[in-house]
């Protein structure tokens, strides 16, 4: 399956989620940028990142050494691409620096992620220290962060800096200009000789270090592995998410919702209401009042699926959840007009893509009022239509509509719960005045298994009332219906 | 100069030299410092811990000095390839500038070294505590930039640097000496009485706005506060006006102003002060100790 589009993240509330990650070295970082979802054939791999994503979250494991430690790595990549061993090559001092205190590091996230999963027990990621490189350029074994090119890498090198310090003394003792002169002339010769064996020195030391190349990069990716796993596991703690189970083609979702969501709401005091469903191959039709929550639940499916996917523990109380080829969804509110095509046009050709693409491989299908852009008459024959061919496929596919006879009995219905009315009918005999913010407080957002007689409910004219439409307008709309 | 620059220096844990003009003389002092902190060292049997220098704000122009052993210097990687002190890099500072990132580095020999350190004031105090914390450097000297804007926030003391290439009258070099002073030394928001009628400026404190403040009839504002001396951009002229109809300007952040330095050359513009006078004529207008700059001129490097 490919990744997302940043528009397509956005979305469905992933770019959301993803921004939540915080991983802390810049090889963690780097990966959380490249996060895509595994390919169906790589369902075992993906069974282990989310079995390690659980227990780093989970197991109880102390991790609070990884807070300590993880700050210290800086990216090294770029000297570690320059140890090819090639004659010539040398490494420079500050560089020489880094690549001394990245070992350290690694050192230190050794030992603690021996301790950590002595009870965490993730599996596929080693970090092996790396003592040999270290005594390269600790050779006195210190173990202290700070890097120079000693001395006892090279006598010539001691006895140049013997002469130098020499030097120095002399100028900080004479007065006599000639011989300030003279010193001058020799320190500057001295230096030159210095700064040629120091380069010796640093060729050597990268060469040494070149032998190691391999034991830098598989560290690197392990690296970047943990403080990615690290970060999806904090995300799973911060928000109670769930690892979901493997299936081979059903989606089973209970309580699942979209931080996003619930963070937009929170800031109005409220809180998302999670929503639960079971989906098997063939079509799904969705049914509900306007501003009823189809379209938050549509994503928030399509989120829980991608970030499933991806390695994420699910934001649900419970999930079984399939590995899919494509993942496509085609919303109102993401349709661009492009190509001289109205957004008809666009979601019609759209539709053909992802038809093709659900013929080639197993799909979850998500579209939101499909052909709600045109007349009713052709609009409700055109979602009729794309719900038969959907169910005829072995993709699983979710249609919402407002359209009457697209629900089939042969499909899996789901409607959401809509205006309580007895609520509504309470306030308006007790002449209330409606107001919009009433909204959230009168409707239901729950789905509920469905039968396709009552699929489609009535609660236009409610949400028309609860919006301030001027009554008179209603009064006549009445007249119609 | 004499010595007691080093002696009034010495309670700061950052020093910062800031000069009014080009040619103001703060490599000089710098150097002064450096020397005089060695000699202390060698003359004393309980050893002082380590000096640090750096620089901010400089844009293209570093000062180069010399440095000695066991002192440390925090400079960008590019410069610090010419220097030719021996020296151990203990900290890259994620701090980056034009010539690459901040290196602290501690001198193994004495040495020549540039000194390119942050592009801005905000790093520099980052730069300052981890020098303190991690090195436990005593004292750490900042190479200022003549940009007014360096001078509060440099968080410690600050001596002031002005040369004659500010200007070829030598009253006007002093009246601007004692300007700057005179801002340095504003009284803290604390000591703001309780009946003023108060306009808070949370940008620059420029001429028009002090102006318009001054002349407006409706409200009588009497006092004005400010952040810092770094924000504050007025001329002489225009803040003796405000004052003289009973105003005051008061900062949140005070400026340690430990001395001035002057220097009665004027490199490459052809004349100088006498030095005497030059001396005595900011002695007279600011209440800090002045030091001429050129006495210690026989310092090696």
């Amino acid at each position: 399956m490919k990744r997302f589009t940043d528009k397509q993240l956005r979305t469905v509330g992933a770019a959301y989620a993803l921004n939540k990650l915080t991983p802390v070295t810049p090889y963690g970082r780097d990966a959380a940028r490249h996060i895509a979802p595994f390919l169906k054939a790589q369902a075992g791999a993906l069974a282990i990142e989310l079995e390690n994503v659980e227990r780093a979250a989970f197991s109880g494991a102390d991790n609070s050494a990884f807070t300590r430690i993880l700050p210290k790595f800086r990216d090294i990549r770029g000297s570690v691409k320059k140890l090819t061993g090639e004659e010539g090559k040398a490494l420079g001092e500050v560089e020489l620096f880094e690549v001394k205190s990245f070992l350290l590091a690694l050192s230190e996230l050794a030992e603690a992620y021996a301790r950590f999963n002595g009870s965490a027990g993730l599996t596929g990621i080693g970090i092996a220290p790396m003592e040999d490189a270290l005594l390269v350029l600790d050779p006195e074994r210190t173990r202290l962060r700070s890097f120079y090119v000693n001395e006892k890498y090279s006598e010539k090198l001691r006895i140049i800096r013997e002469k130098k310090l020499i030097i120095d003394a002399g100028l900080n003792a004479v007065n006599n200009a000639e011989t300030l002169k003279e010193l001058e002339r020799e320190r500057l010769k001295i230096v030159a000789e210095e700064e040629e064996e120091e380069l010796a020195v640093r060729t050597a030391l990268t060469f040494r270090l070149a032998t190691h190349k391999m034991d830098f990069d598989v560290n690197i990716d392990a690296l970047a592995r943990l403080d990615l796993t690290l970060a999806k596991a904090s995300l799973a703690r911060e928000y109670g998410c769930v690892k979901a189970s493997i299936t081979e083609n059903t989606i089973m979702l209970k309580d699942v919702y979209s931080p996003e969501a619930d963070a937009a709401l929170k800031e109005r005091g409220g809180r998302v209401t999670p929503v639960s469903l079971s989906l098997a191959p063939g079509t799904a039709v969705l049914t509900g009042a306007n501003m009823g929550g189809k379209s938050v639940a549509l994503k928030t499916v399509a989120l829980n699926c991608y970030l499933f996917q991806c390695g994420f523990l699910v934001f649900a109380a419970e999930a079984g959840l399939p590995l899919f080829d494509n993942i496509d969804f085609i919303f109102d509110d993401e349709q661009s007009v492009y190509s001289g095509l109205s957004s008809f046009g666009a979601e019609m050709s759209n539709v053909n893509a992802l038809l093709e693409r659900a013929l080639n491989g197993f799909s979850l299908i998500i579209l939101d009022e499909p052909a709600r852009g045109t007349n009713p008459r052709e609009g409700r024959a055109i979602a009729a239509g794309l719900a038969a061919c959907l169910n005829g496929l072995s993709s699983i596919s979710i249609l919402s509509t407002h359209y009457d006879n697209v629900a089939k009995e042969e499909y899996n219905c789901y409607m959401a719960a809509g205006l309580k009315k007895e609520l509504l009918a309470a306030l308006e005999s007790d002449k209330k005045r409606l107001s919009p913010e009433m909204i959230p407080g009168l409707m239901d957002y729950r789905l509920i298994k469905a039968q396709p007689a009552d699929s489609v409910p009535n609660d236009a004219l409610g949400i028309c009332k609860l919006l301030g439409v001027c009554p008179s307008l209603l009064n006549l709309v009445e007249k119609f219906l | 100069m004499q010595n007691d620059l080093f002696s009034l220096c010495r309670p700061y844990p950052v020093v910062s030299l800031v000069g009014l003009s080009k040619s103001a003389g703060k490599t000089t002092v710098l150097k002064h410092l450096i020397h005089a902190y060695k000699r202390y060292t060698k003359s004393n049997a309980q050893a002082l811990p380590p000096l640090a220098v750096t620089s901010v704000g400089q844009g293209g122009v570093f000062p180069e000095i010399r440095i000695y052993k066991g002192m440390y210097a925090a400079t960008a990687a590019g410069v610090l390839r010419d220097c030719d002190f021996t020296r151990r890099i203990v900290h890259t500072t994620g701090i980056s500038t034009p010539l690459g990132e901040v290196i602290v580095a501690e001198a193994l020999s004495d040495g020549r070294v540039s000194l390119a350190g942050p592009s801005v004031n905000s790093q520099l105090g980052e730069l300052c505590r981890y020098m303190r914390a991690e090195i436990g450097a005593g004292q750490i000297l900042v190479d200022g930039s003549g940009d007014r804007r360096t001078f509060a926030q440099a968080s410690g003391g600050v001596i002031l640097c002005a040369g004659a290439a500010l200007n070829r009258d030598i009253n006007a070099v002093a009246a601007e000496c004692a300007h700057i002073c005179r801002l340095m030394n504003l009284p803290l928001e604390a000591e703001c009485r309780e009946d003023a009628v108060i306009r808070r400026i949370s940008g620059a404190l420029t001429d028009e706005i002090l102006g318009e403040i001054t002349d407006c009839a409706d409200i009588k504002i009497t006092a004005v506060i400010a952040a810092d001396m770094s924000k504050i951009f007025v001329k002489s002229a225009v803040l003796d006006r405000f004052l003289h109809r009973g105003g005051k300007i008061y900062v949140n952040k005070p400026a340690d102003l430990i001395a001035a330095a002057l220097n009665p050359t004027a490199p490459g513009l052809g004349y100088a002060f006498d030095r005497a006078e030059f001396l005595a004529a900011v002695r007279d207008r600011v209440s800090v100790p002045v030091f001429d700059v050129e006495e210690h001129e026989t310092v090696y490097g």
